[in-house]
């Protein structure tokens, strides 16, 4: 219990700005080149390897009849739904500490919005499937592991190009 | 006070096992080919600060065909994370080439995995490289330089990156004829392309 006058107050009330102001001084660590472990690159490699896509199918040099790329239909993302786990990301970060992993979350969502408004040539399922899985680390707060992730597309064998 | 200081000292370094956390949940799903997802690790991983991770993100993008988005990805991953690239990258990328009709640029990235690939992922590049070499005749070529062209000058204002790419197809297969037809332009249309400031992030 706090007693207002007591020394361990009074310290604690000295100390807080200076511990304030020294958070305020500590750099972002978000922006920062981080080294990636060997073990982390073989796994990465491995997946890659595993999964590499077969020769596709044979060549054909554009002419004057060739379409460009079609677009893609856009499937926005609900602004409000935005808002809404903004919020809860805001809240949740405060409150343990992950706000770094909440904020980038929240600009990947963000990200893939603004990819599924683009459109050009985006997969708008898999525009909103990313837009769900990024709220839903949001809100979630988990940043890796078990997190709630949607359950994934089923491999694309082709090309949305031809 | 010891607590305090190892409180702001972990403060300090929150993130930053974050991103390597992310890329493996990545690796993990891509595994499991469950691209979309691993997609939004690889994402979260960038924007943690693995930079890296963007030729994941590319890679990625390719499997759930969005390859003119893998293109500007991959391109992206080269100028920030040149020390990442590796043969089985350079396969991906060169399959996102090859799916935009970009095959000079698809037979380039292909020529380093025949010799520096495993494997089945150099037979799978050797066979690319055929199947190319017997479409680029030259007698087709003019026709596909002034779709390259096209396309290029078209996504210069949006997607300088994707431009960039069609433009030096262009290039690259104006310079295979001895009329070097339209290289000079396409050429031009880099360097414009260039020297325009970059627009903003999307």
């Amino acid at each position: 219990m706090r007693v207002p006058g007591h020394p361990s107050e009074l310290a604690r009330r000295a100390v807080a700005p200076a511990v304030a102001s020294l958070v305020l001084l500590l750099p972002r660590p978000v922006p920062a080149q981080e080294p990636v472990s060997p073990a982390t690159r073989t796994a990465l490699h491995e997946a890659l390897e595993l999964n590499a896509p077969p020769p596709p199918r044979a060549p054909s040099l554009p002419d004057a009849r060739t379409p460009p790329s079609p677009p893609v239909p856009a499937t926005p993302l609900p602004p409000a739904a935005v808002e809404q786990a903004k919020g809860a990301a805001a809240s949740q970060g405060a409150k343990d500490g992950r706000q770094n992993q909440v904020e980038a979350a929240n600009r990947v969502a963000q990200e893939a919005a603004g990819a599924s408004a683009h459109g050009a040539n985006a997969n708008s399922d898999d525009a909103a499937r990313e837009v769900r899985a990024g709220q839903a680390k949001m809100n979630g707060g988990k940043g890796h592991g078990n997190g709630p992730n949607p359950p994934g597309p089923p491999p694309n064998p082709g090309n949305s190009n031809h | 006070m010891a607590a305090l200081k190892a409180a702001l000292l972990a403060l300090a370094v929150a993130g930053a096992p974050a991103a390597e956390g992310h890329l493996l949940e990545g690796a993990r799903l891509f595994r499991a080919e469950v691209y979309g997802a691993a997609l939004v690790e690889f994402r979260v991983a960038g924007a943690l600060g693995a930079q890296e991770a963007l030729w994941y993100s590319a890679a990625a993008l390719l499997k759930l065909g969005r390859s003119e988005e893998a293109v500007e990805a991959f391109a992206e991953a080269a100028a920030v994370a040149p020390g990442a690239r590796d043969s089985l990258l350079d396969y991906y990328r060169a399959q996102a080439c090859h799916a935009l009709r970009l095959y000079l640029c698809a037979d380039g990235l292909l020529a380093s995995v025949v010799e520096q690939g495993g494997p089945r992922i150099a037979g799978h590049a050797r066979a690319m490289r055929a199947a190319i070499a017997s479409e680029l005749a030259p007698q087709r070529l003019p026709a596909a330089i002034d779709w390259y062209l096209a396309r290029g000058k078209e996504l210069s204002a949006r997607r300088p990156l994707l431009a960039a790419a069609y433009l030096e197809e262009a290039a690259g297969l104006g310079q295979r004829l001895a009329s070097a037809y339209r290289r000079q332009e396409a050429l031009d249309a880099l360097a414009k392309l260039r020297s325009a400031p970059p627009p903003g992030k999307r």
